[in-house]
């Protein structure tokens, strides 16, 4: 059961590749020095400690790479070197330490000084060579791949099967943790019946059909969801829950224009992609499907970005969500360009609106939780299923094996690896294994 | 009885271990994460707890911009499973926001619960009494 392909994938090329990187990295660490944008979640909420002087640079330093680091390597790093394409954890996280541990605007005193000038220009630099050797790694992975005898660079649509058919279900698991297995149960019926109709109906993507009426039932429920009195009484609003930010965010709304043009590009010329199913989506050429993943994911990090934002006057590096679905659908580099810088605006500028929505429609709050949990349950599935073919075709019977191997290890290891990564990450490991056997001669060549 | 929020991803998978362990002494609800910190922030809750995919991100988003960072405590992250004497710690400094990785659900709430209880037992703020022999 192949998905159906989209014929648009254009390889972009190696310098094109650097060069985007190495802006968006340079791009990153400039927001984040600044305190303008923060990418990873609980940074972007802790950078107003560190500029109020309640933490100390070494405080701050040591705890951002504690955050950090695992979700970098053990997040970022895997989905972007077996997909070929930047998930922005990968970048991202890296310029939120590298920007921060520049002198910026987290330093006392004035806003500008010659320090935080030369912190500035340091924090470019280092974020556009750090961009840049990224993208010399995910070229040298990627060649390793094409290298091998067997399976080689298309080995990785045995990654997006798994991962594209367990879509249809996500709605139905999000609404089963907030409602109980029976609702469920329910939605889960409706929408495997709905698929078989699609495709009776002679849709060519039936699955497209079915995550978007399990998506419509799901946010029927969750508009209706949560009661008024549950978020008034301890209350976003009047409450003194902080929301500061907005003059902040607002002074600060041409370089978020900016950063939303060099993102959108970055997107639409599919070298960097939010999420991890979209980019392995992406990587095969599908990018219906990539665009369906990212609009769910959206929809279940936008209430947290929104809120987290609001509340700290420091804007998510990535926006809500929606610059990278606008780079995906735009027809050329310019309008992607353009339509980047034209997003992340009307996001920056509607957060107050957004958290205003939120109290009017509470449900969506905890809606949005479910949908990441059932969206990280899912991905968890089918990465691992998709690594265990992957590694199959890759190398038979010892690739099945290493991927076992590695998962169940993982558990017993505490999960120092994230569950949905350590298929990837073994899968990438058995290609240098395989390779290395090849060139001792170990393995009969295909 | 010891009043525990938890807001973010598998709410009710943690509320469910966490009363399990809790023995009827805690009480646990599962609300939206910005409602559960500012119940503690009132005094009107003692506990929030929150998972997200990796720890670090979603998990304490919204504790660290009402309760702030000194108040909250990363009990694990991608890449760093939890750790008992680490969270102990934690709960003896007056830590009262707690976030971890879903992967470490199983790990971390029996860990950060066995300490909260028995911080409980030794009678709460007199932490730094020695509970052997009842002296400084």
């Amino acid at each position: 059961m192949t998905p159906l392909l989209d014929s648009y994938k254009v390889e972009p090329v190696l310098w094109e590749t650097i060069a985007v990187l190495a802006v968006a990295g340079a791009c990153g660490a400039a927001m984040a020095n600044r305190g303008v944008a923060i990418f990873h979640d609980a940074l972007r909420s802790l950078l107003p400690e560190r500029m109020e002087g309640r933490m100390s640079r070494q405080q701050w330093n040591s705890t951002a790479l504690h955050l950090s680091l695992g979700l970098l390597l053990g997040f970022g790093l895997p989905f972007s070197l077996i997909s070929g394409i930047f998930l922005n954890h990968g970048l991202w996280l890296g310029t939120d330490l590298i920007g921060t541990w520049f002198p910026g605007a987290a330093e006392r005193g004035p806003m500008w000084t010659r320090q935080k000038l030369l912190g500035l220009v340091g924090a470019i630099l280092a974020g556009a060579l750090y961009g840049g050797m990224l993208a010399l790694a995910l070229e040298g992975v990627a060649e390793l791949f094409e290298s091998l005898p067997v399976g080689g660079p298309r080995a990785v649509e045995e990654l997006a099967t798994p991962i594209l058919l367990t879509f249809a279900v996500v709605p139905a698991l999000a609404l089963a943790y907030e409602y109980g297995a029976k609702h469920g149960l329910l939605i889960f019926f409706v929408t495997l019946l709905s698929r078989q109709g699609a495709i009776l109906l002679g849709a060519q993507r039936p699955d497209d059909w079915v995550v978007a009426l399990g998506m419509a039932l799901f946010l029927s429920y969750a508009l209706r969801g949560g009661t008024r009195k549950e978020l008034l009484e301890p209350g976003i609003r009047g409450n003194a829950f902080p929301v500061q930010g907005m003059v902040r965010i607002r002074r600060n709304l041409p370089v978020v224009a900016v950063l939303g043009a060099v993102y959108g590009l970055a997107c639409h010329r599919m070298i960097m992609m939010e999420g991890p199913q979209a980019l392995i989506m992406l990587a095969q050429g599908d990018k219906p499907a990539a665009i369906g993943f990212t609009l769910v994911r959206t929809i279940s990090f936008a209430p947290l970005k929104a809120l987290s934002s609001l509340a700290t006057g420091v804007f998510a590096l990535d926006g809500l969500g929606f610059v990278a679905i606008a780079g995906l659908i735009s027809p050329n580099a310019v309008v992607a360009g353009v339509a980047g810088a034209v997003v992340m605006s009307a996001e920056a500028l509607s957060l107050r609106l957004i958290v205003d929505s939120l109290e009017r429609f509470p449900g969506v709050l905890r809606a949005a939780d479910n949908l990441r949990m059932a969206m990280t349950k899912l991905l968890e599935i089918g990465s691992l299923v998709g690594s265990l073919m992957m590694a199959q075709r890759i190398i038979p019977g010892l690739g099945f094996a290493t991927v076992a191997g590695a998962y169940t290890l993982n558990e017993v290891a505490g999960t120092p690896v994230v569950r949905a990564a350590i298929g990837p990450v073994a899968v990438i490991l058995l290609g240098v294994a395989v390779k290395a056997l090849v060139a001792l001669r170990l393995v009969p060549l295909g | 009885m010891i009043r525990i929020k938890v807001g973010g991803l598998a709410a009710r998978e943690i509320q469910s271990l966490a009363t399990e362990i809790g023995k009827g002494r805690v009480d646990v609800q599962v609300v939206t994460d910005i409602v559960g910190v500012r119940e503690v922030a009132q005094g009107r809750a003692d506990y929030y707890f929150g998972a997200c995919a990796t720890g670090g991100g979603g998990a304490l988003s919204m504790a660290i911009a009402v309760l702030g960072y000194s108040r909250c405590f990363t009990a694990s992250t991608a890449g760093s499973p939890p750790r008992e004497e680490d969270i102990e710690k934690a709960v003896r400094e007056g830590k009262i926001a707690f976030g971890f990785a879903t992967d470490h659900i199983e790990l971390a709430v029996p860990l950060i619960m066995k300490a909260i209880l028995s911080r409980d037992s030794r009678g709460g703020d007199q932490d730094l009494v020695d509970p052997a022999s009842g002296q400084l």
